[in-house]
């Protein structure tokens, strides 16, 4: 395969990988103060995406893949609520491990990732419309 | 030459059926080249359409429609070539 379209090709693997991280974010965030619905129960666990390098023995061009099957294991935050349907004999409820700050952060290298792949396929756009422009060079 | 000029023309639509003489190995190839990039044109239309009716993400969708920009930039451009090399040949003194 010709190499600009093989890197514009793994620019958009890269583009779909952190559009999948952004999913997770979401998810993240939406259930930041999702809690178990019996006393007791654990609520929301923080999802983690994880990057991984794929040959496409097809294409001769390395991309790369989400596992988007982690959760964090930090414990999760307690809170004394009595009245609250989640919380256990003594009151205590427990909290999502979602930290927003860490949230935040995460999206704005997601962010910066993606706008990375979108140069080089504006750049392998550009090389690539070059040289067919010789065609018409007269 | 002419049967390269028709098999790029019939891929690009303009339907041109120009053919002169026999098929040969290297424009048999080149016609295979027009097809495949009418293949490539093909997907972007279907990407597209996939687009518009959110069956497909969105990156696939621009990755199809690029595509097929460019195979179809450089159809066209081949073509002009050929159709240019097939006037020179006909403005030849005889």
């Amino acid at each position: 395969m010709d190499p600009i379209s093989s890197a514009t090709t793994t620019a958009f693997s890269g583009l779909s990988a952190q559009s999948i991280r952004m999913k997770i974010i979401a998810e993240n965030i939406a259930n930041a103060q999702s809690t178990g619905r019996t006393p007791g129960a654990d609520p929301y666990r923080r999802k983690m995406v994880a990057f991984a390098n794929v040959m496409d023995e097809a294409r001769g061009t390395a991309m790369v893949q989400v596992d988007q099957s982690g959760v964090d294991k930090a414990p999760f935050k307690v809170e004394h609520i009595p009245g609250h349907p989640a919380a256990d004999a003594q009151g205590n409820v427990k909290l999502p491990n979602v930290d927003m700050i860490v949230e935040m952060g995460d999206m704005k290298e997601a962010l910066h990732s993606y706008d990375a792949n979108l140069q080089v396929i504006r750049q392998g756009r550009e090389m690539m419309s070059g040289l067919v422009d010789l065609l018409r060079s007269t | 030459m002419i049967d390269l000029v028709g098999g790029v023309a019939k891929a690009t639509g303009t339907q041109a059926t120009i053919s002169i003489g026999g098929p040969q190995g290297p424009l048999e190839a080149a016609k295979g080249f027009a097809a495949h990039l009418a293949e490539t044109v093909q997907a972007g239309e279907q990407a597209a359409v996939g687009g518009v009716n959110g069956s497909m993400p969105m990156n696939e969708v621009v990755q199809k429609v690029m595509d097929a920009e460019r195979a179809l930039t450089t159809l066209v451009s081949v073509r002009d070539k050929a159709v240019g090399s097939l006037l020179e040949l006909t403005r030849m003194q005889v």
